[in-house]
């Protein structure tokens, strides 16, 4: 071996991740070579220097908090969104205890009838905040790229289900790339296209029943959705463009996914 | 997968939030957010090392956290750099230790979000290349180069190597 390949592996080395034939051409090399012997003792000087560092355990109060907010997400189903726009050293999450000891309660009393709107009520509104969100809070996307083949392994390990990607450039609604997202109490893969300065997300998930098939609607705010379900998947489009538009473009859309 | 097993990886996930966040109030505040996906995707989540599989969700929740701070972090970086109770060591290692723990802490956190990740990781949480290539979403090789290029600015910020440039 020579100094440039102990110099390109003495971190593996020195972290245990060489394999036994490598890790002992290292040991060779370094037996008869001072300047690679000092290079390996100055990496594993740095390692040991490296175990003074601090190490962050959780306060307990922090402990508390997750097992109350996690419990209050069982309890109802929906993990609550955390408020991007608190200020630094807010401490919004201490109301969330009250409202997790209430839910607890509210279940161990029994027969607790769910209150929730309609779901495809919940959903949509769940789905317009979502894309009010992605354009607030400077995250409409994690991957960006305007290739289905970029956009669509992107997902692979995030989430368990493969989201059909189309390009639909050449029918004037280009796609901007992908983002991971909660929608409801769904793990979503958001997909983003644009029509002209209009941003458009689609959110996809695995359907759980009950989604009506292609739905049209708008609400107060100036956004419409138009969601389907496709092959056991729910589609929701969203987007504040002339709902005739988006209506043409879901079904660009679904043609495209659809086979 | 009970809540239960996930909270054992508590102080890991709360360890790599305060690092890579700077802060306890934002460390404690993803921790949070991170914990929330976790159990959103409990149920369908992919095959293999839980605390890998958690402290990957931690990371990218730091970075949506650093996207949608940008702005306020560059105003009070300095700030935050510099006000520090979370850590617990114990009072011999404060004695011993005190002057280089501030300073590998004070190097870490110098780093680059990209190679401080895989500091974290390796160094302090000691994650396998695989597992780290796993959390970051990146190839083992990638992972390598990184860890290399970070210990090389570590120690040049530490003068490990004897005051050589």
């Amino acid at each position: 071996m020579t100094c440039d390949g102990v110099e390109h592996l003495v971190d593996a080395y020195v972290d245990g991740e060489l394999d036994s034939e490598r890790a002992l051409a290292v040991d060779a090399h370094v037996a008869g070579c001072a300047a690679c012997a000092a290079r390996l003792e100055r990496t594993r000087a740095l390692a040991r220097t490296m175990k003074t560092a601090p190490y962050f355990r959780a306060p307990e109060a922090l402990a508390q908090r997750v097992r109350a907010t996690t419990a209050a997400a069982s309890a109802t189903g929906r993990p609550r969104q955390p408020d991007a726009t608190r200020r630094r050293q807010s401490r919004w999450w201490l109301w969330l205890i009250p409202v997790a000891s209430a839910a607890v309660v509210l279940l161990a009393v029994g027969g607790l009838v769910s209150r929730r709107a309609a779901p495809d009520e919940v959903t949509m509104e769940a789905v317009i905040d979502g894309h009010v969100r992605s354009l607030m809070a400077e995250h409409l996307t994690d991957v960006i790229s305007s290739d289905r083949h970029t956009v669509k392994p992107w997902f692979a390990g995030r989430i368990d289900f493969s989201p059909t990607v189309a390009d639909l450039g050449s029918e004037g609604f280009p796609l901007i790339g992908g983002r991971l997202d909660y929608i409801d109490h769904h793990a979503a893969a958001a997909l983003i296209y644009k029509r002209r300065g209009h941003v458009i997300n689609v959110f996809v998930w695995p359907a759980s029943g009950g989604v009506p098939t292609h739905a049209t609607r708008s609400d107060g705010r100036g956004y419409h959705v138009v969601y389907w379900t496709n092959d056991g998947v729910a589609i929701w489009v969203v987007s504040d463009l002339a709902l005739d538009e988006l209506d043409a473009f879901a079904q660009k859309l679904d043609a495209a996914t659809s086979h | 997968m009970s809540d239960e097993s996930l909270l054992s990886y508590l102080d890991a996930a709360h360890n790599l939030a305060r690092w890579l966040m700077g802060n306890p109030a934002d460390a404690e505040d993803v921790v949070q957010e991170a914990y929330l996906r976790a159990l959103a995707g409990a149920q369908r989540r992919r095959d293999g090392d839980e605390r890998a599989w958690l402290l990957s969700i931690v990371r990218n929740a730091c970075y949506s956290s650093h996207r949608r701070q940008r702005v306020r972090r560059a105003e009070d970086f300095d700030e935050t750099r510099h006000s520090d109770p979370g850590a617990t060591p114990s009072p011999e290692q404060l004695a011993l230790e005190g002057e280089t723990s501030r300073r590998v802490q004070s190097a870490v956190e110098r780093l680059a979000l990209e190679f401080r990740e895989v500091v974290v990781l390796r160094e302090f949480e000691g994650l396998s290349y695989k597992e780290i290539a796993d959390v970051v979403a990146v190839p083992i090789g990638t992972v390598m180069s990184r860890l290399s290029r970070a210990r090389a600015q570590l120690q040049a910020a530490l003068a490990l190597d004897g005051g050589r440039p």
